[in-house]
């Protein structure tokens, strides 16, 4: 016999070569040595894969997969439930509240739309009223701003730019230390 | 009926404790290819919940013809392509296996091949081989994982990947001999 290819030679090795495939290579290692360093050397690399760590799954593994599959599948019906069951006791306790008052469900509906509508009057009410309070503080920061501005500019005028100069960064070191004394002191607080 | 088709069956008419079995029978071989494909245990762990997530939405559409492994493998296979499509990374692209099929392994038994295996002790053998694994294309990875580590038949990885046994075979055996070749390149 022919060598047998190296492709053979692993499919031998995997015994997944019919056995007549089989014994023609068997026949042929006991005299070709070229052969038979080649089948141990892929030997010992199949025995080495063979040995590879196996991965395992945390403990509780199953339980999350299960969960996620079926937490998805009841949270409908769970919905439909939580619904029904809120639906029927809004139906129960008007009806109790009808019966204790002796009002009916028209003169209960009307009077119901007409708390709600003094409610939506006053929330809007409350709404304008919180809008013109900040539209009032923006206009206020804005016309602060444009003063400092003023004043600023007119100060560059009066004082020399080297004086400018040494109160920009006099200006400059305060507001660092105090950012980092700010810092230590909450970093000191964690 | 094998034993996994009896548990599909049990699983599809609602039988929550069937598809736990499935589970627990296939979620470390899962992990053990997901795991050598993506190689980060965290997301290996994420794609093996996300494999029986998908299988149990689609129990319906598996075929008792296939192997229920088989088809468990294909849904791991597409998420894990899917996976490097958006990341865009290029793993299963054709250039790579270009530059294998250049060097493509040769199928004589060459004379005085060079004793590279037996030089590494045990251990360490396993480790190059390892690393070795991570280098070559993932779609000759894939089924060397699946042949050498999950110890699937030649039979059941054609039918994950809808190919002849024969073409099987050949990659299964190329894969094997990269990775020879770069243990040969590292030695």
């Amino acid at each position: 016999m022919r060598c047998p290819t190296l492709q053979q030679i692993y499919l031998y090795l995997e015994k997944e070569l019919v056995p007549s495939e089989n014994q023609k290579i068997e026949e042929h290692l006991r005299s070709c040595s070229k052969c038979k360093k080649a089948l141990e050397e892929r030997k010992f690399l199949l025995k080495a894969v063979e040995s590879f760590p196996s991965w395992q799954v945390p403990p509780g593994f199953t339980q999350q997969v299960m969960d996620k599959i079926f937490l998805t599948k009841v949270s409908f019906w769970r919905w439909l439930a939580v619904s029904a069951v809120g639906f029927l006791s809004f139906i129960l306790s008007t009806y109790i509240y009808l019966e204790a008052t002796g009002q009916n469900l028209s003169s209960l509906s009307i009077s119901f739309y007409h708390t709600l509508w003094n409610q939506i009057k006053s929330i809007s009410l409350i709404l304008i009223k919180l809008f013109k309070l900040v539209s009032l503080s923006l206009k206020i920061l804005y016309q602060l701003g444009q003063l400092i501005l003023k004043g600023f500019l007119q100060l560059t005028t009066v004082v020399s730019p080297e004086v400018q100069i040494l109160t920009i960064t006099i200006l400059i070191i305060i507001t660092t230390l105090i950012y980092g004394m700010g810092r230590k002191f909450l970093a000191g607080e964690k | 009926m094998d034993e996994d088709k009896k548990l599909v069956e049990r699983a599809l008419q609602g039988e929550k404790e069937a598809f736990e079995m499935i589970v627990r029978k296939y979620e470390n071989p899962m992990l053990n290819y997901i795991g050598r494909m993506v190689r980060v245990r965290e997301l290996a762990l994420e794609f093996t919940q996300e494999v029986f997530i998908r299988s149990y939405s689609s129990l319906h559409s598996y075929q008792t013809k296939y192997k229920f492994s088989s088809w468990l493998f294909k849904i791991a296979s597409n998420l894990i392509i899917d996976y490097w499509r958006k990341k865009k990374i290029a793993t299963f692209s054709l250039d790579q296996q270009e530059i294998w099929n250049k060097q493509k392994p040769s199928l004589q038994v060459p004379d005085n091949e060079p004793s590279i295996v037996r030089k590494f002790e045990h251990l360490e053998l396993r480790r190059k081989i390892e690393r070795a694994l991570e280098k070559i294309p993932a779609s000759f990875r894939e089924l060397f994982v699946w042949r050498h580590i999950n110890e699937l038949s030649y039979k059941e990885i054609a039918e994950i990947k809808d190919l002849p046994v024969g073409t099987i075979k050949n990659r299964v055996f190329q894969a094997k001999e990269m990775i020879r070749q770069l243990l040969e390149e590292k030695s």
